[in-house]
């Protein structure tokens, strides 16, 4: 048997490489994909008008970089692209702090830290947390809580997802809004909309709307019904970053106010359905809390509310019909 | 020097969005598989994985220099990643032995250069044959390792795979020579360890 007689035949006996799934392919195409597009426009960065009077230096400037470069000598280290703006800042991180691949971020007590991703997600630390920006997708807990609140469909991210890696496993984002805990030796995840996916060793698990996951030391997984959900969510709307709502509606105002508190909406009647959302608001909540703020915008529209359980009601005031 | 990976790096540096593509679907799979068989075959852990890897890979992308193929540069991250996730998750699955992280093999399947004349031999067990015969088409240069699959696995005539190709007739029997020679060298480079 000659040699080529014998690739041929060790070929046949092994057989084609294995495939690797299509919907894993996919998925890891989208995530690295979403990465390249904003490493390659972090390169390319905002380009600013050049006084005239510069152009003779930066000629000689030129020239000098392109001598060094010739000589194996690189002037500058790699630009790190940003991955995510502070919004709401830590002594240590104050708001506006731009972040790149392995910022560390960490809250004391009495501490909280909001951010936005490029993505247009928003992430939130409670106090007492340290987590590690590993990429503009991928965030690792290593103490405390953070919270994820899926980017609106607006903001053009759709098929980008976050994902939290944690001792017991990545918690994969589906469209949502989720906090992940480290309590001891074990991980705590709670889903307040849409649904996770837990991805570890012992197989996948998934979390729903309204639901928390508990995962031992042992690697053993208890799900339950959130108990107390109003309690459960409040540390993240003292943490939401305030909405920007000049030129924008009252129902866009109120379906952030919703999301952010985890209410329906209800309008008293349909005359109000059908005129109130349309409402064009102006000015700036900024440096309010969520209530201060709801108080605000309603009052500048001529209207009040009532909170019935997970309901806020938008109701003309009384004597005002 | 590795051209053809040094242009598809630049490409990508560019923001050329084909480049992308070629360049996910080519490493992809290998990458994949690279860390499937160093994870006990935990397919969850392997995509985690890669796409750290290939997050990172593209991040650094402009400090490919083309010394190494764009793949071996890959699987250097990429046992970073495995090290860092064997770490996280409390695990030893970064200490599996594989016979092809022996430097002097790695060595001989980048260069993959010369004929070393050694016919494969059947002397280890066929799951380890199987893996390390794949491991050695994932380092073939670019095409060699489809046209062996095509003509030896599948059963195409080379004429079917000069017109899949674009080839002529010639010219695919030409590629499918170099291919079976760069094939027999690196698999022999592997079973003389």
């Amino acid at each position: 048997m000659d040699t080529n007689d014998a690739i041929a035949d060790l070929l046949r006996l092994t057989g084609p490489r294995p495939a690797v799934p299509a919907e894993r392919a996919a998925r890891v195409k989208a995530a690295v994909r979403a990465e390249w597009r904003a490493a390659t426009a972090a390169d390319a960065g905002p380009r600013r008008a050049f006084p005239r009077r510069f152009a003779a230096l930066a000629a000689v400037l030129l020239a000098a970089v392109a001598i060094a470069l010739l000589r194996g000598w690189r002037p500058f280290p790699e630009p790190a692209a940003t991955l995510a703006r502070v919004e709401i800042g830590s002594p240590a991180l104050p708001a506006g702090t731009m972040l790149s691949s392995d910022a560390l971020l960490e809250t004391r007590e009495g501490d909280r830290l909001a951010l936005r991703l490029a993505s247009g997600h928003s992430v939130r630390l409670d106090a007492g947390s340290r987590a590690r920006l590993v990429s503009a997708g991928i965030l690792e807990l290593l103490g405390g809580a953070i919270y994820v609140e899926g980017a609106p469909p607006s903001a053009g991210a759709a098929g980008r997802a976050v994902d939290i890696r944690t001792p017991a496993g990545t918690v994969q984002e589906i469209g949502t809004q989720f906090e992940v805990r480290l309590i001891d030796a074990a991980v705590r995840v709670r889903v307040r909309e849409g649904m996770v996916r837990l991805r570890r060793t012992a197989g996948p698990v998934e979390v729903k709307a309204g639901r928390e996951l508990l995962i031992g030391p042992g690697g053993r997984a208890n799900e339950a019904p959130i108990a107390d959900p109003v309690a459960a969510w409040r540390w993240t709307g003292e943490v939401a970053p305030m909405m920007a709502i000049d030129g924008r509606t009252l129902g866009e105002f109120l379906d952030w106010f919703g999301r952010e508190r985890g209410l329906t909406i209800r309008y008293a009647d349909a005359d109000l359905a059908a005129s109130a959302p349309g409402i064009r608001l102006s000015g700036s909540i900024e440096g309010m809390t969520l209530d201060e703020a709801l108080a605000s915008v309603l009052s500048i529209s001529g209207l009040s509310h009532r909170l019935e359980g997970s309901t806020l009601s938008i109701e003309r005031p009384s004597g005002a019909q | 020097m590795h051209e053809r990976d040094l242009l598809l790096a630049r490409r990508l540096v560019a923001g050329e969005e084909r480049a992308f593509d070629e360049f996910f679907d080519r490493c992809f799979p290998a990458l994949f598989r690279f860390a499937l068989a160093r994870l006990h075959q935990d397919s969850d852990a392997a995509e985690e994985v890669v796409q750290t890897t290939l997050v990172q890979a593209v991040g650094k992308m402009g400090t490919y220099r083309g010394e190494a193929s764009l793949l071996t540069w890959l699987c250097t991250f990429c046992r970073h990643a495995i090290a860092a996730f064997c770490e996280r998750q409390g695990r030893l699955g970064g200490a599996i032995p594989l016979v092809e992280e022996v430097p002097e093999i790695r060595a001989a399947l980048e260069s993959l250069s010369s004929l070393a004349g050694h016919e494969p031999g059947a002397a280890l067990r066929r799951g380890e044959i199987a893996r390390l015969v794949h491991v050695v088409l994932d380092q073939l240069p670019e095409r060699y390792a489809d046209v062996l699959e095509w003509k030896y696995i599948d059963g195409m005539p080379v004429r079917d795979i000069a017109t899949r190709l674009g080839l002529s007739p010639k010219a695919a029997e030409s590629l499918l020579t170099r291919a079976r020679e760069a094939f027999r060298d690196g698999f022999a480079a592997l079973n003389a360890v």
